[in-house]
């Protein structure tokens, strides 16, 4: 009889540089005594987003996932750093844990978002710039803050949704929020 | 580099600056304001060139970039914009230095321990300061007050490398009374259009010349410089102790002023024009 796996995989983005790839975001979740361990060089900001998780799962009326959580930001060996982590941790832990179904495969989305003690969503740092070098690689799918939408909206070719709290992003993941696509966004200023 | 004494308009004129340099386009904006984004979140499309004039307090993490998250720089939000600089010879001789790398490639490039982070940091450098430390060596109608071991430490703030990447060198004189009376012969739209005609002129040959397969970086005459002009330069550049980075920028200052009277060829009345910009100190 095997153990279901708990697991689930999206993608983020540090603010540093600017041609800077996504990071790849896996969330694991093991029974056992209830601990979560954030692994792959991230720095304070991002130990301390379990705190603000905790609250935000809360505040959407959900449960923080019961087991032994591992969070990998891949490649393991570069600094991982800001607070953009939040949110696709939040939704990866939810997805992991079967509390959303997702209707999309998230596996391919880059996600990036504070979260508040009350399930907000705060813009953050470098959105144009990871927009730009995530979709250099191929990805087409960003779910980033509502605060950030004016630089969200100025790239073609992409998938933008724009999320101002928890449920927001949630509603996106499992399929009852369609995308917004910037058409012709550069103007001759 | 603007040089003159108090009150002569350095700073006045380059704060106009922004007013007559050409606009610019789409995929120009956006990797400014994507470097922008990463210090202001939210942002949206930025719609002018950025002017940037941080104070002589300055530090070099502020100026050229760095802290953590390694964030952009003074050098780097001014991309494809004007960085001013202001009193230039008080800032520290750290954040000077520090420029030279941005002015000869147009980025920098900040080590760490995880790996170097590459942020673009093309822009314009427009700096002003006085002759001398009480402001009136050269000047017409003043006496300068200082020694000559006082101007010689305070022109020496300013090292030889970094003024062999500046431009040109403009001395200003005292504006005379009379002159502010008159009403202005030119407004800042006529002289955007004129720096936005030259600006397409260079850019069409420069295009022409691509698409022809020629290369942009010539080791020899470019085909917009003439035969005389080569010649004027060449004989002064061992009596003006031009260094073959100086060359090459009298050859693009002589490029403008020839693009800026609508001529495509640079004649030796257009160097002579660009030599007397030259970086020299006037005493």
């Amino acid at each position: 009889m095997g153990a279901v796996l708990r697991y689930s995989r999206l993608n983020g983005c540090s603010p540093a540089g600017m041609d800077t790839p996504p990071v790849l975001i896996e969330i694991s979740i093991i029974s056992g005594i209830p601990r979560h361990t954030v692994v792959g060089l991230a720095n304070g900001a991002i130990r301390e987003a379990m705190d603000r998780i905790r609250a935000a799962i809360a505040a959407v009326g959900l449960s923080f996932p019961r087991g032994a959580i591992t969070i990998n930001l891949a490649p393991a060996d570069t600094r991982k750093e800001g607070s953009s982590f939040d949110l696709p941790i939040a939704l990866g832990m939810l997805l992991a844990d079967g509390q959303i179904e997702c209707e999309h495969d998230v596996s391919s989305f880059v996600v990036m978002g504070e979260l508040t003690l009350d399930g907000g969503v705060r813009s953050v740092r470098g959105v144009l710039p990871a927009i730009a070098s995530a979709s250099a690689v191929g990805i087409t799918h960003f779910i980033v803050p509502e605060g950030n939408r004016n630089e969200a909206l100025l790239l073609e070719d992409t998938h933008i949704h724009c999320v101002s709290h928890l449920a927001e992003a949630i509603d996106v993941v499992t399929g009852k929020r369609i995308p917004e696509r910037p058409v012709q966004a550069q103007q001759r200023c | 580099m603007l040089v003159g004494p108090p009150g002569c308009g350095k700073t006045m004129l380059s704060k106009r600056i922004p007013g007559i340099i050409p606009a610019w386009e789409g995929a120009e904006a956006l990797e400014t304001t994507s470097i922008h984004s990463l210090r202001r979140p939210g942002i949206g499309l930025m719609p002018f060139r950025p002017f940037r004039a941080p104070h002589h307090s300055i530090n070099t993490a502020g100026m050229l970039g760095g802290g953590r998250p390694v964030l952009p720089g003074e050098v780097s939000l001014a991309h494809q914009g004007v960085l001013f600089l202001d009193e230039i010879a008080e800032y520290s001789r750290s954040v000077l230095e520090g420029l030279r790398e941005p002015l000869e490639e147009g980025a920098v490039t900040i080590a760490r321990a995880g790996g170097p982070v590459r942020y673009p940091a093309n822009f314009q450098l427009i700096a002003a300061m006085n002759p001398c430390p009480c402001g009136y060596s050269g000047v017409q109608g003043s006496t300068c007050e200082c020694t000559q071991a006082e101007v010689v430490r305070y022109r020496a703030r300013i090292s030889g490398p970094l003024l062999d990447r500046i431009d040109m060198f403009v001395f200003m004189q005292p504006v005379d009374p009379e002159v502010v009376s008159f009403v202005a012969s030119r407004t800042s739209d006529a002289i955007r259009q004129r720096a936005e005609q030259a600006w397409s002129l260079v850019k069409k040959e420069d295009q022409n010349l691509v698409d022809s397969g020629k290369s942009l970086e010539h080791a020899g005459r470019p085909p917009w410089f003439s035969a005389e002009a080569e010649e004027m330069l060449n004989r002064s550049i061992n009596s003006l102790r031009l260094s073959m980075r100086g060359r090459n920028r009298m050859m693009k200052v002589s490029r403008t002023i020839a693009a800026l009277n609508g001529d495509h060829l640079v004649l030796p009345r257009h160097l002579s024009k660009a030599l007397q910009y030259r970086p020299r100190w006037v005493s």
